[in-house]
Formats: structure tokens, sequence, C-alpha cells
């Protein structure tokens, strides 16, 4: 069978990337231009400075991939941008540069949702087997999540209220760590303890998520602590914090394989760069003899390499998309119950 | 073959033009997204005018200012046109467009948006100031300074634009970026 090369771009956030991607699982050539010091002197990212910027950087970006690979875009099937969800002038800069591109070269446009790249981010390391399950958590999203095909999503559980990159952020916050927060919350912890004692989840809605309660908490120890003037252990308040809510995601996954009998499990989404849930996701596989994909830590963080990854069944399918597709802020990939 | 593009307001003009002559332009009103037309009616115009995207030697886009995203798609689109086909490109202010399409020798061109307005105020088509954006109650105030200048009317003549632009010189694609005039609302105060 004739090798299908994808032309893959995300600009949803402050990250300009594209990326070829052969077969839909090997990375070619990839080039991630981050903004991240530009957003981090603003305390966070700022939508229209994103924007301004993919449009700058979009076509230097282009030329710095191509460098990388003896391929030209004539030898590309099909050109694919993350439509949504995100920053939509974002968001947009990304599909008309793909759009424009598919009628430059005659090649087929195809839109992909961002959350699927995550989850396709895992056939880069080896190729998805179905069924699987998807445990998917990033800064919107807390899923528990059954796959018996390309882009087939059965949910079997989700958050009641925050998902646990926002918890983590707003954590981040009251400690008043830096931007990015989540990130910085694993570094403190890495120095801490879990000593502080902080209330472990009573949702015992089968397999749903709940992150307030912990997030209240931890803001309630801070304020109480402060009041008394006495000082706060940054390094072990991160580590407690953690401890916690992962020791959640660690639990709900244990009951969605003994419930499935599932043998295949998946981790996507931004939190699973996060080392100490990728430590404790690889025990709970080995106690429970599941196979475990989780992406590179590269993959983890938004990239084309990944949107090129999940446009592939969808090439398969010949699921392409038209000139007049628009960007959306937000999309469901699947519906929650 | 020159390609034109100007998305700076809540129109997507697309006009191709062959030795100086426009023949053909199509202009569309969208109201929710350029995303929706910008392309498509790139696409329709070479289709009508049964030519390809190679027959272009030279993209003219108008690189605002104006609306941020509507600008932004449009430049978006004409330096990708260009890097890829490899063709030279070249950029106008919205504000001079509109002087370069109207005869008068003193005027005053605005584009509006929803707060406030674009101003260029212009002697012998020459800017006697640089592009500037006030709210509608300090341009009140501004004109009062302009007594015998007329207003502009808003509109493109493409042809009068791309002849203009021939003793200008083409800008490398990559460097092609919108210009917005206004700061970025969030960031004032900073």
């Amino acid at each position: 069978m004739k090798d299908i090369y994808i032309l893959g771009i995300e600009t949803s956030c402050d990250e300009t990337s594209i990326s070829i991607v052969k077969n839909g699982c090997v990375d070619v050539a990839t080039t991630v231009l981050t903004q991240m010091d530009t957003h981090a002197s603003y305390g966070g990212v700022v939508p229209e400075i994103a924007s301004r910027m993919h449009t700058e950087n979009i076509t230097l970006v282009l030329e710095d991939l191509f460098s990388k690979t003896d391929l030209t875009m004539n030898d590309m099937d099909a050109v694919a941008a993350t439509y949504a969800p995100g920053l939509l002038g974002s968001l947009l800069v990304g599909l008309e540069f793909a759009k424009t591109l598919s009628l430059v070269y005659q090649k087929p446009l195809i839109k992909v949702h961002h959350l699927a790249g995550h989850i396709y981010a895992n056939n880069l390391e080896e190729r998805l087997e179905f069924p699987l399950l998807a445990l998917i958590v990033s800064g919107g999203h807390t899923e528990l999540v059954l796959m018996e095909d390309d882009y087939r999503f059965n949910v079997l559980g989700s958050t009641l209220d925050d998902a646990v990159g926002e918890v983590y952020d707003k954590v981040a916050k009251v400690l008043g760590l830096p931007y990015p927060g989540g990130p910085n919350i694993e570094k403190y912890a890495l120095q801490g303890k879990p000593n502080y004692t902080l209330p472990k989840s009573v949702v015992n809605d089968e397999l749903n998520f709940s992150f307030s309660g912990l997030k209240s908490s931890v803001i309630n120890l801070v304020h109480n602590e402060t009041q008394k003037g006495s000082e706060i252990n940054k390094y072990d308040l991160a580590s407690s914090f953690q401890t916690t809510a992962v020791e959640q995601l660690v639990r709900k996954t244990k009951e969605a394989i003994k419930k499935t009998g599932s043998k295949r499990l998946i981790i996507a989404g931004g939190v699973s760069a996060n080392k100490y849930l990728r430590e404790e996701m690889t025990k709970l596989a080995k106690e429970t003899n599941i196979k475990l994909s989780i992406p590179k830590m590269k993959y983890c963080t938004d990239n084309a390499t990944m949107i090129a990854a999940a446009a592939y069944p969808l090439y398969l399918k010949k699921e392409f998309s038209t000139y007049d597709t628009n960007a959306k802020s937000t999309d469901k990939l699947f519906t929650t119950k | 073959m020159i390609l034109f593009i100007s998305t700076y307001n809540e129109k997507v003009i697309i006009g191709i033009l062959n030795n100086n002559k426009l023949i053909l332009k199509k202009e569309v009103t969208s109201h929710k997204s350029h995303s929706l037309t910008l392309v498509p009616t790139i696409e329709e115009v070479i289709k009508d005018a049964r030519i390809t995207l190679k027959d272009f030697k030279e993209i003219v886009v108008v690189n605002g200012p104006g609306s941020f995203t509507g600008v932004r798609l449009g430049v978006t689109v004409a330096k990708t046109l260009a890097y890829t086909l490899n063709i030279s490109i070249k950029t106008i202010t919205s504000i001079e467009a509109i002087s370069l399409s109207n005869n008068n020798p003193k005027k005053i061109v605005i584009v509006p948006d929803n707060k406030g307005k674009y101003i260029g105020v212009f002697k012998d088509n020459k800017l006697v100031d640089k592009i500037i954006y006030l709210s509608n109650t300090e341009y009140d105030e501004y004109i009062k300074d302009y007594p015998d200048y007329q207003m502009a009317k808003e509109y493109l003549d493409i042809e009068k634009i791309t002849i203009y632009l021939k003793n200008i010189n083409n800008i490398n694609p990559h460097s092609v970026n919108p210009i917005y005039i206004k700061t970025i609302e969030v960031l004032n105060g900073k």
C-alpha cells in the first residue's frame, strides 16, 4: 500500500506548529514555535497577541518544517488543521492557512478536533487497538471513554465540576506559583511531602469525577493558615494536592478497567505530561495487567504531529472538509452524560 | 495577472487584474466570519475567470487597519499564497487604498469600527499625519482642524490601487503582516 503523508497544523493556543506524519503513526518532521515566554510576562495567554504571532510566524514555521525533510508539499496527501476547541482568533489563522495550502496544492482539507489530536498522539507510540479505555485529562477535560473503533467514543464517566487541569492551575494561583501553573505544581510537589491531609473525593457516582471539593479544601487551608499567621509549606501542599488528585484518577480508572474488562488503556491530554500521574498509571497497568500507552512528553503539550495523526483515520474514511469550514472556540468531540 | 484581496471590513473583496484592467471582481458581505467566505470566493473567481492560481504573478492585499480578525485572515491567506506560489506580494493600508480611490485633493479617510474610527488626513494624496485611531468624541474634536477637507467615500478602486503599487517594492511574504494601529485592550494600563 502507498504511504500516506498528512500535513498537520495546530494553532489553537500559543503554539504555532506544523508537522508531517506518515500513515498516521510516524513523525516525519515537526516544527513547534512556542509563544510561552511572551505570554508568561502577562501571567497568561493573551488571545489577541497569540493570534497576531500565529500570522507573523506561520509561513516561517512551514519553511522550517520543509528544511527538515526531502519531502515537498506535492508529496502530501492531505492538509489537516485544528478547527476546535481553542482561542477562536488563533484557530482561524491555522485553518485559513490550511485552506490556502489545500487550494494551492489541490490536496483534501481535513478538520481535526484538538482533543482527538491528544487521543491519537498515542498512535505515534503504537497503533491503537480497539476496544480501548481512554483517560482524558486536560485543562478542559476529565473523562473516561471506551473507544470501540476510530472516532467512536462511549463516555463512561466525566467530571461533575472542574477539570483536573483546571484545578491544578487554580491551586497554583492560590499558592502564588507563576504561569504556567500546572507544571509548577508538579515541580513544587517533587520537593515536598504529602503532609497535609486533604479530603479524598467521596463521589460514589460510578465513574464520574469531582475536583471542586479538593480545590475548596486547598483554598480554605491556605486562607485559614494565612489568617492564623502561620506559614504554608508550598512544597508539601503541592505534593498533598497532587497525591490526592491523582489518587482519584487512578481509583476511577481502576474501576473502569474492572467494569469493562478492557485490556488496553491510553492516557491523553495536557495533564498526561504529569510525571507523577504517569508513574501511578504505570503501576496500575502492572497491577491490573493491562497494556498502557502514554504519549511521549513532547506529544503531550500542543503540537501538530498529533493533529496529523488524528487526521489519518478521517483521511481513510474520506471525511474531507470544505473551504467554508469555520473555527469554533468550543465544540464537543463526544457528548458527556 | 494580479490577485487583489481585501478583508479589512465586513466585506470580502477579491479581484483579478490583467494588464492593469480589473477582469473579475467578487464582493461578499459576511456578517459572521470571513472564514466562511474568503477561500471559497478566491476559488470561485479563479474558476469563473477560467484560470489557475499559477497564472498569478502578484498578490495585492489590504493589510488594515480595520477588523483585527478580518485583516488577519486576508493577510494570512495572501502571504501563504505569495510564499507557496513564489510570486510577489504588495500591501496597502485600508486608509491609503480608500484615499487612492477618491479624487479630492484634500480629504479625510475614515474606517469606522464599533467604538471609534481609524483616520487618515490627506493633502495632495499624501498623508498629513500618520494613521491614527480615535474614539468618536475625540474624532469630532480632531476634524475641527480640517474644515476645508472633504470626507472620502469608503470605496476601493482596485485598478487605481494596483497601478499605484507598480512603483512600490515587493515585500518578502514572511514579513507581510497586518497593521493594527490600535493597542490591545487588555494590555492598556499595564
